[in-house]
Parts: C-alpha cells; sequence; structure tokens
C-alpha cells in the first residue's frame, strides 16, 4: 500500500505565529496529534507541530497560552512523498522516533500518523501479528502516581522519551490509569494549570488493557478502532509494560 | 451389560450425565496438558489460542473488562476448556447407541474432535495452530484428544439407551421400591 491510500488528507494547518495554547485547542477538537505549519516563504518546507511539542513545553513549566507556535515547532519537518510504500515511511519514522510524517508533493498533501499506517496492516500484515505481545512491550515502562501533577508527570514522560505512562492504581488489585501525550494535550488545550491540575483528575479515558500472551493482532485491532496509541498490559501481579503502536510498528519492521 | 428391572437413562438424564463426564474427561485432559506444555511439546493449547488470539479480540476495547480477563486468564481458559468439554459430552450422547456402544467409540470421538478443531475451527479463526504447529504439538494435541474421548466414554455403557442411571440415584430409587 502507498502513503496515499492511507493519509489523512483533511489536516490541520497553522501558522508559526499563532499562540500554541490555541492550537493545542484545535488540535483535540479536530481529534489529532499534530498540525502542518505553515511554511515561512514560497518553496521552502513546511514545519509539524505535535502533540509531543505541547507535553515538553509544560513540561518544562511554560504556559502554552502564553508560548507562540514559532518557538517548539519542528521546521523543515522529515517529509515522505505520496507514492512511497507504507514500509519506507514506517521505517523513516522509527528511525526517526517520531509518529507523524507531512506528506508532500510539493506542497503538503496530508499529513501521515504512525496509527494511519498500523489501520494498514492490521489486515494486510495480520500474520504477523499473531505474536504475543510480550515480545514486542515495553517493560520498563514509567509509572506515576495519581496524586502528582501534569506537569510532574509531563516533565518525566519528557525526560524518559516516552509518550504515556502508568498511573498507580488507587487500591492493590484494581487497574491502573494510563496518562499520554493526549491527555496533557488536553489539559493545556482547556486551558487548566498543569503545575495543580492532577493526573488523576485526567487520566485517559481511551485505552484498554491486555495480558503479555495475546496476540499484537487484538492490541493492534483495539488501538486503532479506539484511536489511541497504547495499552496497558496486566497479569495476576499487576503492571507488566505498556504497548504502543510505535512498539508493534518496530516489531513488524525488524 | 444391562440388568433387567433396572430404570433406563431418559434424554434429559443422559444429556446431563454426557455433560459431567465430557467436563471430566476435559479435566483429565487439562492435567496431561499441564504435564506436555511442561515438558515443552506444547506452546499453546486449543482453547489458550482460541481465547488469546481471537475471543479477547471481542471484548478487549472494554476496559474493565479486558482488564478482568486479563488478569484472571488462567482460570477463564481451564473453564472455558471445561466448557468445551461439557458441550463434547453432551453432543457424544446424541450418537446413535449402537455406535455409543462400540468399544473404540471413545478412541474415535476424541479423534474425531481433534481433527474438527485442525480442519475447522483453527483455520476459520486463523488461528497459530492452523499454519505454524509443530509435529510433536500435533501429535500430543491429537493424543490428549483421545484420552479426553476414552474418558468420556468410560466403560461405554452409561450413555446408552438401555444404560442405568448413574449409581448413587440408582441406588436411591431401587431403595424406594
Amino acid at each position: 500500500m502507498r502513503v496515499a491510500e492511507a493519509m489523512t488528507r483533511d489536516f490541520l494547518t497553522t501558522r508559526a505565529e499563532e499562540e500554541l495554547g490555541e492550537v493545542a485547542r484545535r488540535m483535540i477538537e479536530r481529534w489529532v496529534g499534530s498540525a502542518i505549519v505553515e511554511a515561512d516563504s514560497p518553496g521552502s518546507a513546511p514545519g509539524i507541530l505535535t502533540e509531543r511539542d505541547v507535553v515538553e513545553v509544560v513540561g518544562a513549566g511554560d504556559d502554552p497560552r502564553r508560548t507562540r507556535v514559532a518557538d517548539h515547532f519542528t521546521p523543515e519537518a522529515t517529509s515522505a512523498a505520496p507514492d512511497w510504500p507504507l514500509e519506507r515511511a514506517a521505517e523513516a519514522m522509527d528511525r526517526g522516533g517520531f509518529r507523524h510524517l507531512v506528506v508532500a508533493d510539493g506542497d503538503p498533501v496530508g499529513l501521515l500518523s504512525i496509527l494511519d499506517i498500523m489501520r494498514s496492516w492490521t489486515s494486510e500484515r495480520s500474520r504477523d501479528l499473531t505474536v504475543q505481545i510480550s515480545e514486542a512491550m515495553r517493560r520498563d515502562f514509567l509509572e506515576v502516581e495519581g496524586t502528582e501533577t501534569v506537569r510532574e508527570a509531563a516533565r518525566r514522560m519528557v525526560e524518559r522519551g516516552l509518550g504515556a505512562a502508568v498511573v498507580a492504581a488507587a487500591k492493590p488489585k484494581s487497574a491502573p490509569g494510563l496518562v499520554t501525550d493526549r491527555d496533557v494535550l488536553e489539559v493545556a488545550a482547556a486551558g487548566h494549570d498543569p503545575g495543580t491540575a492532577q493526573v488523576a483528575d485526567h487520566l485517559s479515558q481511551r485505552m484498554t488493557f491486555s495480558a503479555p500472551d495475546w496476540s499484537l493482532k487484538q492490541a493492534a485491532d483495539a488501538m486503532t478502532q479506539g484511536g489511541f496509541e497504547h495499552t496497558v498490559v496486566v497479569d495476576r501481579n499487576g503492571t507488566a509494560g505498556v504497548i504502543s503502536i510505535s512498539d508493534i510498528v518496530h516489531r513488524l519492521l525488524a | 451389560m444391562t440388568l433387567a428391572g433396572l430404570p433406563t437413562v431418559g434424554g434429559g438424564e443422559r444429556i446431563l450425565a454426557g455433560v459431567g463426564r465430557g467436563t471430566l474427561a476435559a479435566m483429565t485432559m487439562t492435567a496431561l496438558r499441564q504435564v506436555t506444555t511442561g515438558l515443552g511439546l506444547v506452546d499453546q493449547t486449543p482453547p489458550d489460542a482460541i481465547l488469546k488470539q481471537r475471543a479477547f479480540g471481542v471484548v478487549v476495547r472494554k476496559p474493565r473488562l479486558a482488564f478482568f480477563l486479563a488478569t484472571r486468564q488462567v482460570a477463564l481458559v481451564e473453564l472455558a476448556h471445561w466448557f468445551y468439554g461439557a458441550v463434547g459430552g453432551a453432543a457424544f450422547t446424541r450418537l446413535p447407541p449402537s455406535m455409543r456402544r462400540h468399544k473404540w467409540v471413545g478412541f474415535g470421538y476424541g479423534l474425531a474432535t481433534w481433527i474438527g478443531f485442525e480442519l475447522s475451527v483453527a483455520p476459520v479463526l486463523g488461528l497459530d495452530q492452523a499454519r505454524r504447529i509443530r509435529p510433536i504439538e500435533r501429535l500430543m494435541f491429537a493424543v490428549d484428544h483421545v484420552l479426553y474421548g476414552v474418558v468420556l466414554a468410560g466403560d461405554h455403557d452409561w450413555a446408552g439407551a438401555e444404560g442405568r442411571l448413574p449409581g448413587r440415584r440408582r441406588r436411591k430409587r431401587l431403595a424406594r421400591r
């Protein structure tokens, strides 16, 4: 399958001088994880602003409402051509450690997220997805307390280069929570103060659980259909790890 | 093998007895699987494969249910296996009486359930068992299904149309006469 068949054509655009909090609000409104930042001058490559950039701002203690896109976006972002095979785009994301690619054919024509790739691969490569989650999951996950502030959680996520943290269960044997880049983005978009907002009040509503010996296909199906990128892996002893769409794509490319 | 004058087993009771024997036979099969998986001869048993590769996918989008299943799956997989066994036991009682009384019926029934899984359930559900199974695993599955059939059929008299009720109930009925 080609990039053009999997990408989102109805993408969000912004300008470098816009306020970051406002762009975060529009990203949440459209339920997207990135926006294309229009190029400064004709002929130059566009930039990209992702939810990860917003998390970095929050983690650093800056106020997104008093920050401009210009200070935090990635100028001249890595881009893919519409006729690239999906494997090539996935390799570029895996190598660069990012989850969104601008698709350009001269001008930007779309945005491709790692979730878009996985949506195509859940049926196309279902045979490769029969391996167990334990073979691809991350065991060195980050765990935060529900009483921590969103800012502190964001800082620790950025420090570890992770897109999500497991939130310790309030009671033994009960289900843990999850806080992701998207939840931090929601806090920024809503204008809450991340320095006082507690993680427990901003847990992911779109998430699920799996066991280590379930198949990657089950996790991939749940995430692509639910529109989220992380699943908490649990067993009888508690949290065993976290599996993300990026982990699954990395496994498929290996 | 029948005794004149003893009460015969009705259809409903026979099916119930089949469910009971099927469950017991599945438990026996489980015990053998503990050995074969422990020895590394089998990686993933069929009930494991169905639940972990397919069935859980239906509920995995419900977080609370997914958490419950993921943390208690050992017991759930076992219960599912017993359930299959019970259904197989009930189905056994629907075989023609002459077939049920045949001395090789247990062997044949066990083998037939294994072949049924290999040829229909596994490929239809797209399970690993249909593609990547090792010959030794295939052999072990055949053996444990045969054990299931043999335990289920037992003395191949209990489920016969002229068979007797299970011992305790038979004694109670006779005592009332």
